[in-house]
């Protein structure tokens, strides 16, 4: 997902978190600190639901080590160069039995032209190709068309001779800003496993961390109920993170230092689709100004929303009892029919316009490729 | 209402509309800038002009703003705080002679902004005092969010060539460091800027204007004064070849940013539209281009409908509190007038910014930009003289210094806009942190 619909996650999140600590604490101390005290500890879920991204493109991709650098400039560029490096790197994972990493850097001509080149690891024929792509301008990505080299100086291919398996089959281009990286892992057999940008969804995207940072809540606010109501805020609101990428492919490394590759994901959509994250932000904004009234109802009685199933209960019902049938009565009112009508209108114009829906192959290329550009974006 | 009245309100629209036009295509001069003397002429003549008429022609002035302050913020280059985001892809397609390409696109997009006002804000008048009366207590979280966020989405900038770990961590955290230094300075700017600005009383609601200006334009100024740069000859083709996909998703994107942004105090059309380019996952400069314009308009405009909108009357932006000074909204009727008058003003400033993009893009190139960037300048300084005094000029200058690091730095030029989020922000939270800068 984008930054902007995990952090909203982690918000909505820390608004049910809130309601429910709410309730369970009675006296409606939670909802007087919020609303009366000003409290901040809302934002608490938003800071921890984007900070696995955060600490991924902030830290952990500077801690990446790597084995070779592909670095080519304008008046040396070497399609065999790259295609080599890989092909050996990956035999070299092999042979030795260790992590190899290879990093690719970017051709920077000036401030907003850089040359493309792409790579392609065939899996079948066990080759690396590399091909020396146009001159581009920086952020729309397009091609000067005069700048292509000729065939015979723009391609390349190098073989190796482990058995790759790497489960994306895009052509990986390597335009502006930083590059990307690549890990070849042994697995045994003459098998070697291939990562695209290692050092995303690893350690940082993890439920164990998340359990470390918990304790940050007692630091802010001691072991108060507010603390505690902090403790499971920053919690869940970093589990959110991984639970909402978690409906894309590429998945995350959930328990290290006891795992260490990443679980794959539920495969529901693609992680930077727009329409799951126009989906999820859509909820996650409807479920926070449904927690915020309900935290409202609880402290003054005032319901703005007065959803109307709640008149088959009588009047004499509990604040649980609201709280399940209005949020009920909301989901079925208010926030599935926007999401199933707008999503029928699209399948329907996508179906008319015959759009090839992705193979699982093609999504989880195009969801890596993706993750990438969240990087240089 | 009369005929004769509706003929003088359409009238007293498109007067508005035309001082606008002719206001905004000055760099640097903000239309809130001049609706106070706009106000002291009206009050001077109250007795012969009707209030309503002078709420038409000020929003007149309003809406030509939100669209044509597009030309001085694309052929100029002095961008005000909504159209910072919008200045790196339009200074590219100047740069690339697509100038007048990039104006269309703006306005397209400031047209269906225009559209969702007039349309979908009466449409959606029961919903919008419902969501109001539900967070209107929670704006110190909410706010605080906005700007965690700003703090927390930026990534580094940096090509990936590290002799380490440390120096890589370096290299990727200088664009990062610069933001937050940014943002750190503006804040106090701005804290000093609310508490207690050093801008003579008497010119004390134009206190935001000097490092407004700073912060945003005057740095953009020295920057193209600095740098070396011509403007190429300016190409105007036929079509801008955008599909109805990139016009439809940035329309969608900005209105929700312009609207998030004329809902809540603090926040403005820069940073919903930001946020709002996040939230719909937004790709492509077309789409991004459509988007500002349509967040920008949405937020200027959209915060004068959210004014008159009957059981809300939301008072957000210096416009509506200028008009209710002298204007309490208090009808339907009211509230379909200004609609209507949105709408007029908005279709004539649609074409005249058209006009005025092809007239200048076929004469920019002659123009040596030092020459004009110079002109701008002096135009810039001399505003704020005039409506600030010298003291303006000082807070101009330090405004300046901080503007110009995330332009020299590569950051994120939002950050910037601490000087409105933060104070307002902590006054909200009821934490006062003019005890520190010895303010009282």
């Amino acid at each position: 997902m984008k930054g902007f619909a995990h952090f909203l996650a982690g918000l909505t999140t820390a608004t049910f978190i809130v309601v429910i600590a709410n309730m369970y604490y009675g006296n409606n101390i939670i909802a007087n600190e919020i609303v009366i005290h000003k409290a901040l500890i809302l934002i608490l879920g938003g800071v921890f639901g984007i900070l696995p991204d955060t600490i991924d493109f902030r830290f952990a991709k500077y801690l990446q080590k790597h084995d070779y650098e592909v670095d080519m400039d304008e008046w040396n560029l070497n399609p065999q160069l790259v295609a080599d490096t890989l092909a050996k790197a990956i035999d070299q994972a092999n042979e030795e039995n260790r992590e190899i990493n290879v990093m690719l850097h970017t051709i920077k001509i000036s401030s907003d032209q850089w040359r493309q080149y792409s790579v392609q690891f065939d899996t079948k024929n066990k080759k690396v190709i590399c091909d020396i792509g146009p001159i581009i301008s920086g952020f729309e990505k397009r091609p000067y068309i005069t700048s292509y080299l000729p065939p015979e100086k723009a391609h390349a291919e190098a073989s190796f001779k482990a058995d790759l398996d790497y489960n994306y089959d895009a052509v990986t281009h390597v335009d502006i800003l930083s590059g990307p990286d690549f890990s070849f892992f042994p697995e045994g057999n003459n098998k070697v496993r291939a990562d695209f940008i290692p050092w995303h969804r690893r350690w940082a995207h993890s439920i164990t961390l998340g359990i470390m940072f918990a304790p940050i809540g007692f630091m802010l606010y001691g072991f108060t109920p507010m603390g505690w109501t902090a403790f499971w805020v920053i919690m869940l609101g970093f589990w959110s993170h991984i639970l909402t990428d978690h409906f894309g492919l590429m998945g995350s490394n959930m328990f290290p230092p006891f795992t260490t590759k990443r679980v794959p994901g539920f495969k529901v959509t693609r992680s930077m689709s727009t329409l799951a994250n126009v989906y999820t932000n859509y909820l996650d904004i409807l479920l926070i100004i449904f927690n915020v009234n309900a935290l409202n109802y609880a402290l003054s009685g005032k319901d703005y929303l007065s959803m109307s199933w709640l008149s088959y209960l009588g009047t004499n019902i509990s604040y649980v009892e609201w709280y399940v049938v209005s949020l009920m009565n909301y989901l079925v009112y208010y926030i599935l029919p926007p999401i199933l009508i707008s999503y029928l209108i699209i399948a329907w114009i996508r179906k008319r316009k015959g759009v090839k829906e992705l193979s699982e192959k093609e999504a989880r290329s195009a969801e890596q490729l993706e993750e990438y550009g969240g990087a240089n974006g | 209402m009369t005929i004769i009245f509706l003929f003088m309100a359409i009238a007293f629209v498109l007067i508005g509309a035309l001082i606008g036009s002719a206001l905004s295509m000055l760099p640097g001069l903000h239309v809130y800038n001049v609706i106070g003397f706009f106000l002291l002429f009206y009050f001077t003549a109250s007795f012969v002009l009707d209030p309503m008429l002078m709420v038409l022609m000020l929003i007149g002035m309003l809406v030509s703003y939100a669209f044509i302050f597009t030309i001085p913020s694309i052929y100029f280059s002095a961008p005000d705080d909504s159209t910072m985001f919008v200045l790196m892809p339009s200074l590219r397609y100047l740069k690339e002679g697509r100038g007048h390409e990039a104006v269309v696109l703006i306005a397209t997009g400031a047209l269906t902004g225009l559209f969702a006002i007039v349309l979908f804000v009466p449409l959606f008048m029961g919903p919008l005092s419902i969501v109001w009366n539900v967070i209107s207590t929670h704006l110190h979280w909410i706010i605080g969010a906005v700007i965690a966020y700003m703090l927390l989405s930026e990534f580094p900038k940096d090509f990936g060539r590290h002799k380490n770990p440390l120096h890589g961590l370096k290299e990727g955290w200088k664009t990062i460091m610069a933001g937050y230094l940014t943002f750190f300075l503006s804040s106090i700017l701005g804290i000093i800027t609310f508490n207690k600005t050093i801008v003579p009383a008497n010119h004390a609601f134009q206190s935001l204007m000097a490092p407004l200006i700073g912060l945003f334009a005057t740095s953009s100024i020295i920057l193209n004064l600095i740098s070396k740069y011509e403007i190429p000859k300016q190409n105007i083709p036929k079509s801008i070849d955008s599909t109805p996909q990139d016009i439809f998703h940035g329309a969608i994107a900005g209105s929700s940013g312009g609207l998030f942004a004329a809902f809540l105090p603090a926040v403005t059309a820069g940073v919903g539209g930001y946020m709002a380019s996040h939230a719909f996952a937004q790709k492509g400069d077309k789409s991004f281009l459509v988007s500002m314009g349509a967040s920008r308009v949405v937020y200027y405009v959209g915060a004068i409908a959210l004014f008159f909108l009957p059981v809300l009357h939301l008072r957000r932006g210096a416009l509506a509190m200028g008009i209710n000074l002298f204007f309490t909204p208090e009808s339907v009727q009211q509230f379909y007038l200004v609609d209507m008058g949105i709408a007029i003003a908005g279709i004539y400033a649609f074409f005249m910014v058209i006009f005025a993009s092809k007239f200048l893009a076929k004469r920019i190139y002659k123009i040596n930009p030092k020459v004009l960037n110079l002109v701008v300048l002096g135009i810039v300084v001399a505003l704020v003289y005039f409506m600030t005094s010298w003291q303006g000029l000082i807070i101009m200058s330090v405004a300046t210094a901080v503007g110009l690091i995330p332009v020299l730095f590569n950051s994120r030029r939002s950050h910037c806009l601490a000087v409105i989020l933060v104070p307002i922000w902590l006054n909200m939270s009821g934490i006062s942190l003019g005890g520190l800068f010895g303010l009282w």
